[in-house]
């Protein structure tokens, strides 16, 4: 008897934590739309800390990373890495900045074509643009506690490398909570954004790097 | 007076040449048979994973990340080369003899750099001195030992260190110059702490690791 309780009692708190992970498409999309274009327009800028989880699907192993994050209208970007070790990469317009140790790389974003991928799929998810962009199909979905588009990509170069990325946004859609990048091989990139200010003083001094 | 100067320089460019080919006149010949890891420590840990800062110079591209070492099974090993927002950039799966670019990058994915890849993670790991027939040479005064391997026409220097089995410096030479150059050191814990591997000559690349002592989370 007290088996089967606890048989049910198991199959119940199953049920609820599979009731609020699992994610179903998003029915009216029109809203949705219009809010991650609203808060594309209103969001000036973005400062976070992150934590990037990057599984190896095959290896069975992750790699944590933290930092800090900033984004700032038009184009600007900061990625400062402080664990394991201090690395920061801007993208200030056309230009990549590289602070590795106490060496700094320029770059220009056209000469480079990953960091060109790489910058835009960034910079177009957090600024929510990556709506109008057609380089991937997207897919609306929603549970109780957020909503996740699914972007597949369409673009040859991309679609060999990168199976899919995950968007999240929480329940009041006011900005990107997690991203989650899926390769071909299966193995993906978790980065949670927390500590969220959005619309803060960013200092232009942000994006240059001596 | 011209014809002078010409003949010395031919002369002096040819004794650079054979200096820089011989094997030091301290160490001795004192045997030939198959090395084995019990004459040299491998690199990799069988029973750690092993993360790296990595840091590749590759014709005019620069490349940085983490490179992770680790087994997967008693015979296959991995070495994965992920950059800092979280790209793999390639995977190279190690077996005893042998090692494979089994992902690359597409952007990377080219035969000219694969093979380039593996055959450097190749020499930075000993692959072309563990169980192969080499010369093993002494210098019984300062209790060092260097081991000589040849494969296609190249010649493989390792030196050891001071009454070790610990690898510190590598070279490569072709017929007439040093093609490579990998200097290792070790840390306190007898695992490499550090590689630097440089490519002599028209060929830009360079490969640099230092070890990561981090708390990962693993499932």
């Amino acid at each position: 008897m007290l088996k089967q309780k606890l048989y049910i009692l198991f199959c119940v708190f199953s049920v609820s934590l599979f009731a609020q992970t699992s994610f179903k498409t998003v029915k009216d999309t029109v809203l949705l739309k219009e809010n991650i274009n609203a808060i594309s327009k209103e969001t000036n800028s973005l400062e976070s800390d992150f934590t990037q989880i990057k599984t190896l699907s095959m290896l069975s192993e992750k790699i944590t990373s933290k930092g800090h994050f900033c984004f700032k209208k038009d184009n600007l970007l900061r990625w400062e890495y402080t664990s394991p070790y201090t690395y920061i990469i801007v993208i200030n317009k056309d230009k990549v900045l590289i602070k590795d140790e106490s060496k700094l790389r320029k770059y220009n974003m056209n000469s480079n074509k990953v960091f060109k991928e790489i910058n835009d799929i960034m910079i177009s998810c957090i600024d929510g643009k990556i709506l109008a962009s057609n380089k991937f199909k997207i897919g609306y979905e929603e549970n109780d506690k957020a909503y996740r588009l699914e972007l597949i990509p369409l673009v040859k170069g991309m679609k060999e490398s990168l199976k899919k990325i995950y968007m999240y946004f929480d329940k009041a859609v006011t900005s990107v909570t997690k991203l989650e990048m899926v390769e071909s091989t299966d193995d993906f990139t978790v980065i949670d954004f927390t500590n969220k200010k959005v619309n803060g003083n960013v200092p232009a001094e942000k994006f240059i790097l001596k | 007076m011209a014809t002078f100067r010409l003949k010395n320089l031919y002369l002096s460019s040819l004794l650079i040449l054979l200096t820089s080919c011989a094997i030091p006149l301290k160490y001795k010949l004192a045997e030939q048979r198959k090395i084995t890891a019990t004459d040299v420590q491998p690199l990799v840990s069988v029973s750690n994973t092993m993360l790296y800062k990595t840091q590749i110079f590759l014709f005019n591209k620069y490349y940085t990340g983490m490179l992770l070492h680790k087994q997967t099974d008693s015979a296959t090993s991995h070495l994965v080369f992920v950059t800092e927002l979280g790209m793999k950039m390639f995977d190279i799966e190690l077996r005893k003899d042998s090692l494979k670019m089994v992902y690359c990058f597409e952007p990377m994915n080219k035969p000219k750099i694969t093979t380039l890849l593996e055959q450097d993670m190749g020499l930075i790991l000993l692959y072309q001195l563990l169980n192969k027939q080499g010369k093993i040479y002494v210098n019984k005064k300062e209790g060092e030992n260097l081991y000589v391997t040849k494969e296609n026409g190249k010649k493989y220097i390792y030196y050891t260190q001071v009454n070790s089995s610990r690898i510190t410096k590598s070279l490569v030479k072709g017929k007439l110059f040093t093609k490579q150059k990998t200097v290792y050191k070790f840390g306190a814990d007898n695992l490499p702490e550090s590689v630097s591997l440089k490519h002599k000559g028209l060929l830009r690349l360079k490969i640099k690791l230092n070890r990561i002592i981090t708390t990962k989370t693993n499932d």
